[in-house]
């Protein structure tokens, strides 16, 4: 399991509670079987920590230009 | 005429308008050609066979009539379903959607019969157009034309608008593209397909996948005949508030086949270099065709793309958990497997981190801007791999092996995220006979630049014009 400084290790208990934030009841065997592919996920998002974002706005109506 | 099954949209209409062939015909010899290979290809989920040849009656007589014809008067097309259609369900390729009925058309589909086109039916896809690989375990996952022999993926997610134009058994169809969905099944199946500017195509009645990422658009055998669907779906639509103001051009006006000091940029790094070495040597070949042309081919960089992959996984995710939360909390088990795991995999990505998400978007698109006012265009592989066999999992490009799925959208799911306009052309074939696709990517709503680009290259290639083994004859 990844984690980076911001986030506790993603442990199956970890993933059950979020998930039951979110209102879904998962079993282990079910959050099993996404754990890999959302290590790798969240592994990619952590690339985004390299960029300037603190100087850029959010465009909420997304206009290409 | 014989072969009609082969026509372009450009010479169907042509040839109805001249009244040498009817529109009863020509939506005749597609069925035809459906009945005959729908068996083994899976392209359509429905064929809206009543419906056609009465659409196409009322164009037959309104020619015989002499009444105004539209552009695409009597030409059939197939629609991925995701389109609302008042005449047929539109199930998304799943069974929580089965016999969905809508009261209105999607826009573009009421542009399209504005236009005199006739709804030949609706086209298989990936569950919800939630995949590349254009998986389908309710209806049967669509074969992809060029290999007879293997059931090869045609990609995804619009699998049965790339298969069904590539045999032959619609001139044009509409696919949508949130990470490549256009021109993955385009470059796999050998036909054109682009995927306009975000804001340029309504997206009103059409299913979403991802609110901020989804474009649809045409596919066809040729990017003329792109310029013909989309001259007939582009423009503002009050129903679609994404819709831009700016007026429409004339694609296919601005299809001159000059293209000469036209500046392209090559994207080589994290792109051409992390393509499989047969793509890298045809998109190179590619730009020496264009070099050819009167183009100035030089190389070109986006340094941003290595922040892609996390950027787009969390805004699919959320904004595709958001759409399918109900359903998921309440009927898990209707999803097929691999969408089902996608669609929890939406519930860990966390308000911030989908906000961070929309501001590195900001950052790419502004990229790909800035690198697009040194070139006119920039071309790339479309998809760095081939067409893959159903069940296989992972893939061999140099000396990396990787999972198939994120090998589909490596190089497309960039564009979706910056918003700007792509065409996918056939550029060649590996030794095995399967397609191999170029991505040309312009400027913010200069589609025209985009189509010319595309369309001089097939003046002076044929890739484009190879039939595929299953019905090629």
């Amino acid at each position: 399991m990844v984690f980076s400084p911001r986030m506790e290790p993603l442990t199956l208990d970890l993933m059950s509670r979020i998930a039951a934030l979110a209102g879904f009841s998962w079993t282990d065997e079910e959050l099993q079987a996404i754990a890999p592919q959302l290590d790798r996920s969240l592994e990619a998002l952590r690339t985004l920590d390299a960029l300037p974002l603190q100087d850029t706005d959010l465009s909420t109506t997304f206009r290409a230009g | 005429m014989s072969d009609l099954h082969w026509a372009s949209i450009g010479e169907l209409a042509r040839l109805i308008a001249e009244q040498k062939v009817s529109p009863v015909e020509v939506v005749e010899a597609h069925l035809a050609r459906i009945d005959a290979l729908d068996g083994k290809l899976h392209a359509f989920l429905m064929v809206m066979r009543e419906s056609a040849v009465a659409a196409a009656r009322r164009a037959e007589a309104a020619v015989a009539g002499g009444n105004s014809l539209g552009p695409l008067h009597g030409v059939p097309i197939g629609l991925k379903d995701l389109y609302n259609t008042t005449d047929a369900p539109t199930t998304g390729g799943s069974t929580i959607l089965a016999g969905a009925t809508s009261a209105e058309d999607a826009t573009v589909v009421a542009r399209l019969r504005a236009a005199g086109a006739v709804m030949l039916g609706k086209l298989n896809l990936h569950e919800f157009a939630y995949g590349p690989e254009g998986l389908n375990d309710h209806y049967g996952t669509a074969w992809n034309p060029w290999d007879a022999k293997t059931h090869r993926i045609a990609g995804g997610s619009s699998s049965g608008s790339g298969a069904a134009v590539a045999a032959g058994l619609c001139p044009g169809a509409l696919g949508s593209d949130t990470g490549g969905s256009i021109r993955v099944p385009s470059a796999l199946c050998g036909i054109t397909g682009i995927k306009p500017t975000y804001g340029r195509v309504s997206r009103a009645g059409v299913l979403p996948l991802a609110w901020s990422l989804d474009h649809v658009g045409p596919m066809a055998r040729s990017a003329a005949d792109c310029a013909l669907m989309l001259q007939v779906m582009a423009g503002l639509d009050p129903k679609d508030r994404s819709t831009s103001e700016r007026p429409v051009p004339d694609y296919p006006a601005a299809l001159t086949g000059d293209i000469r000091e036209l500046r392209v940029g090559l994207l080589k790094a994290s792109f051409l270099d992390a393509a499989g070495l047969v793509l890298q040597q045809a998109v190179e070949q590619a730009t020496k065709v264009l070099t050819g042309l009167g183009a100035r081919v030089d190389e070109a960089k986006l340094r941003l793309a290595d922040q892609v992959v996390g950027a787009s996984w969390a805004v699919i995710s959320a904004e595709a958990l958001a759409f399918h939360e109900k359903w998921l909390k309440e009927r898990p088990g209707d999803y097929q497997a691999d969408v089902r795991a996608r669609l929890r995999a939406g519930a860990f990505v966390t308000g911030v981190q989908y906000v961070q998400a929309q501001r590195a978007r900001a950052l790419i698109r502004d990229e790909v801007t800035a690198v697009l006012e040194r070139f006119d265009v920039l071309v790339a592989p479309a998809v760095p791999i081939v067409a893959t066999a159903v069940g296989q999992n992972e893939v061999t490009i140099g000396r990396e092996t990787t999972d198939v799925r994120a090998a589909l959208t490596r190089f497309t799911r960039h564009f979706n995220l910056s918003g700007h306009p792509v065409c996918s052309v056939p550029c060649g074939f590996t030794a095995a006979g399967l397609p191999i696709g170029l991505q040309i990517i312009g400027r913010a709503f200069d589609e025209v630049t985009v189509l010319r680009v595309a369309d001089a290259y097939q003046r002076a290639t044929d890739w484009h014009t190879r039939r595929p083994p299953i019905g090629g004859a």
